[in-house]
């Protein structure tokens, strides 16, 4: 093995094992300092704060006699097709309604609209109609409520409540 | 992406009642524009002004934001 040889692997071994370390916070300050070209790379590639985890939305109605039915999950992601990969017109859907629930989180923070503003807004009208819609009411429903639950974690799932709604007329 | 099983739908009671705001939102949604029927009007972060909609129906609350959007 030449010179050259060994040499240009010992670059890239040294770059690969840079990288690596640079994917944790605790090299991460040390590494930045000598990272002016960008050239160490982060997983999080061109998404700075990538989503880490998957939404839910729920939906509950209230009978005519005050009883609360039990939450129902809204289906949001229709399951992939066979050849998803190649055309798969659907998941525009889901992607609206991902994004709507990002929104209405982002919106919250606002202090001109703030949750009680969030009625009026499209993301929240658009996920209300849509759950509505989605779910069949309970026999004697005459209002109805959605939340926004977020879950992370593979096996043992943490599920957080984001967002809760007022009660609506079905 | 797993859907909440029954399990996990039967013991929401106690997730909502402590919920709470995450902070995990990406910044490429600060601006988002959701292309719907009314894509003139569909800036996500505008309420038209109004507040409150606490039991008005959703056929309510959608005729109040275009009153209000056409008085503009």
């Amino acid at each position: 093995m030449s010179l050259v040889a060994i040499l240009a692997y010992s670059i890239v071994i040294l770059w690969l094992v840079i990288t690596l370390l640079a994917q944790h916070r605790h090299f991460q300050p040390f590494i930045n300092a000598f990272n002016a070209l960008h050239i160490i790379p982060r997983w999080t590639f061109f998404a700075p704060n990538p989503g880490v985890r998957d939404y839910h939305l729920v939906i509950r109605d209230r009978c005519s006699d005050g009883r609360l039915a039990s939450w129902k999950s809204v289906p949001v992601y229709s399951p992939r097709p066979k050849f998803g990969y190649f055309w798969n017109p659907q998941k525009r859907s889901s992607k609206i309604l991902n994004d709507a629930v990002q929104a209405i989180k982002l919106l919250l923070k606002r202090e001109n609209i703030g949750i009680s503003g969030i009625p009026f807004t499209v993301p929240y009208l658009l996920l209300l109609h849509y759950a509505a819609h989605a779910v069949p009411p309970e026999p004697d429903a005459v209002e109805f409520q959605i939340a926004i639950i977020e879950s992370s974690g593979h096996d043992a799932r943490t599920l957080e409540c984001s967002f809760l709604s007022g009660f609506h007329g079905r | 992406m797993i859907g909440l099983t029954e399990v996990e739908l039967a013991g929401l009671e106690p997730v909502i009642d402590a919920r709470k705001m995450t902070s995990d939102v990406s910044d490429k949604y600060e601006n988002i524009v959701i292309p719907i029927g009314n894509a003139g009007e569909s800036q996500a972060g505008d309420n038209a002004g109004l507040k409150g909609g606490e039991g008005m129906s959703l056929d309510a609350l959608m005729r109040l934001r275009q009153s209000a959007l056409n008085r503009r």
